[in-house]
């Protein structure tokens, strides 16, 4: 082992406390570079498979589309697996309350919202019609869904009056992300004079299907955020702690180690305090991830507590891996990186300690211009000799309560953003209102 | 024959128009090989920025120092700390040590910072010279003012400089270890043929040099 090496890993084995304050830096700074994308990867990764499972396929809907639009829109170039769907009549029955919802879907529209029909085919004439065991049996009060035919719809609605709900998916898709892909639909819905409230992106199954760039750039900023507050604390120990190193420094550079020797000395002492911090850093932040993500699952109140429920079905069968490969890579280089951008400045200062600085360093710069009076106190006491020693060197005293200042406010966020994932928060995120209504009507009761 | 260190008409001031401390005032001093040489001068004569200079520690205003015939001064900065670990041995009055490192490392630190190997049994021998054989693995906090000058000395020796420069290495310690100290340094010096330049505020001390050069506002005076 070389001298320069040997040195800093005595060096390091003497500062033991600086160290570890610095250790306990990196790891949490680590934990959190690998904790995050565990996270926000693992709840993409189970909602994109949850949808995948049960969700319908089609890329778009547009509602209330008259007969006319509906031709023109079969034969736009820009769309496939075109369906119509229409409901022409529903069926109440006060006494007992059930009610029935007949539901006009051609065959296209069944196979988009994966409707398989045990037995039969689809309706065709209009005395025709499919129904599910539930309604045969009918146990339960409720809603029940029927399926009719086009002939039953038109007998019902008279021409000019149909309304349907069109569905379809892109041609062009390969490779786009969900915001380009979300623009060519409401281009089109707009080509056709369909309202934009009408417009319905199935936003879910394209998230699932293609990238969503606004996730990405919103984990991208939080590294930042991470990587910079990681810097600042490192930098801000270093820093306090270099001031008691200048003689040392100064010690070396009189025997003749070069400045060179000097910043590797400094930046082989702090990678080896990361060595140690960093793989330490990864196992608690997958493992926190993990957890994070089953609580974060069992919390949610989803307004769509299908998805919730497949979710935590796929994570606990194991079938979607919330553990990846890059993300422990991607971790491991930004928290080495990290440390090397918090030791550069540390490097360089403590590279042009010249001997003769360190030789009368009494704990000041002398290089600047000193201070030459005082006005001063008549009285002293301790408290009045900590103000004067804070303010003698000026620039190291808020140096200090800047870094630490920042780094706690990044701390803070970070608990009080933690701390907001509770189920309050949660359910008012995704539903907006106070009344949701949803029907499943494809299920059976 | 060539003297191992001179300076030529060398100069530092600190400071401007009245406030300007001459601290070297064109000053000129030769150096043989084997000398012991003292420089002895009361408190603010410019002893010690002299010793600085002659170290290639601090640079002059004005002037030259040649080492071996070789200005210091022309060479750029990390190749003056190069010729510094190989050429010259540094004892300061303190702070000579470095805390993390053992004896026997302390010793061996500007070898090693050369990237050179060492030669244990000249090195060996020098710590028989200083009696610290039984101490190799120690740390210096555990040391007494006198063991870590001798460990001192036996860094300045170990890696054969042309000369050694000592700022009043003794200053910190008590008569009785002083003595020790300088007799043990004088030994050293001349068996290993060492050049020694002592700086001294003690007149007992300067007694045991060869040469005495006395120093006063920043001149030679004798």
């Amino acid at each position: 082992m070389n001298i320069v090496t040997k040195t800093a890993m005595s060096n390091f084995r003497r500062n033991k406390s600086r160290n570890i304050l610095i250790g306990i830096a990196i790891l949490l700074t680590t934990v959190l570079l690998t904790a995050v994308p565990t996270v926000l990867f693992g709840v993409f990764d189970l909602e994109n498979a949850a949808v995948l499972e049960f969700y319908p396929t089609y890329d778009v809907m547009f509602r209330d589309v008259d007969e006319k639009t509906a031709d023109q829109l079969f034969k736009d170039d820009r769309l496939t697996e075109v369906g119509l769907r229409e409901d022409p009549a529903y069926v109440v029955t006060p006494e007992s309350n059930i009610s029935v919802g007949m539901v006009f879907a051609d065959e296209s529209v069944c196979r988009q919202n994966r409707i398989e029909l045990k037995e039969g085919r689809l309706p065709e004439g209009a005395d025709e019609i499919v129904v599910s065991q539930g309604f045969l049996e009918m146990k339960k009060e409720g809603v029940y869904s029927v399926m009719v035919s086009k002939a039953f719809a038109d007998e019902i609605i008279p021409e000019g009056k149909h309304f349907y709900r069109f569905y379809g998916c892109l041609k062009e898709t390969k490779g786009q992300s969900t915001d380009r892909i979300e623009n060519e639909i409401e281009k089109i819905g707009e080509d056709y004079g369909i309202k934009e409230e009408s417009i319905v992106p199935n936003t879910e199954m394209l998230n699932a299907l293609y990238r969503d760039s606004a996730a990405y750039a919103g984990l991208v900023i939080f590294m930042i955020v991470i990587v910079m507050a990681g810097i600042l604390t490192i930098y801000s120990i270093y820093y306090v702690s270099m001031l008691g190193r200048v003689q040392e420094y100064g010690k070396l550079r009189a025997i003749g180690a070069t400045k060179k020797q000097i910043r590797s000395l400094v930046l082989r002492e702090g990678f080896a305090v990361a060595f140690a911090a960093v793989p330490l850093g990864i196992v608690l932040g997958t493992g926190s991830g993990a957890a994070a993500l089953h609580r974060i699952l069992n919390l949610s109140l989803s307004a769509n507590q299908l998805l919730a429920e497949t979710m935590k079905n796929l994570l606990e069968d194991g079938e979607v891996s919330i553990i990846h490969l890059w993300i422990v890579g991607l971790a491991v280089l930004i928290a080495f990186a990290t440390v090397y951008l918090a030791l550069l400045y540390p490097m360089k200062i403590a590279s042009k300690i010249t001997p003769v600085e360190a030789i009368r360093y009494q704990g000041e710069n002398t290089k600047k211009k000193k201070q030459k009076e005082r006005k001063g106190y008549i009285e002293l006491n301790t408290r009045k000799l900590t103000i004067s020693n804070l303010g003698r060197n000026r620039k190291r005293t808020v140096v200090t309560i800047l870094t630490l200042g920042v780094t706690g406010i990044f701390f803070m966020a970070v608990a009080t953003v933690l701390s907001c994932m509770n189920e309050k928060v949660m359910a008012n995120e995704d539903v907006r209102s106070d009344i949701y209504v949803n029907i499943d009507s494809w299920q059976e009761i | 024959m060539q003297a191992i260190l001179e300076t030529k008409d060398l100069v530092k001031y600190y400071g401007e128009e009245e406030s300007q401390v001459r601290a070297i005032d064109h000053t000129e001093l030769k150096v043989e090989h084997g000398e012991f040489v003292a420089v002895v001068g009361r408190s603010g004569s410019g002893k010690s920025t002299l010793l600085h200079m002659l170290g290639g520690l601090d640079r002059p205003d004005s002037g030259q120092v040649l080492i071996e015939g070789r200005d210091i001064f022309s060479l750029k900065e990390e190749q003056l700390a190069v010729f510094r670990r190989r050429k010259i041995g540094f004892i300061f009055q303190d702070f000579n040590l470095m805390p993390a490192l053992n004896v026997w490392e302390n010793i061996v630190l500007p070898i090693g910072l050369d990237g050179k190997k060492v030669n244990r049994e000249y090195v060996i021998d020098i710590v028989k010279s200083i009696s610290m054989e039984d101490k190799l693995h120690v740390l210096p906090n555990t040391l007494s003012g006198g063991q870590k000058q001798r460990v001192a000395i036996a860094r300045a020796l170990a890696s054969r400089p042309a000369i050694i420069l000592a700022d009043e290495p003794t200053g910190n310690l008590d008569s009785k270890t002083e003595t020790e100290v300088i007799s043990i340094l004088k030994n050293c010096v001349s068996k290993y043929g060492q050049t020694l330049v002592m700086i001294t505020h003690d007149e007992t001390i300067a007694q045991m040099a060869d040469r005495i050069i006395l120093i006063a506002d920043g001149k030679v005076v004798s």
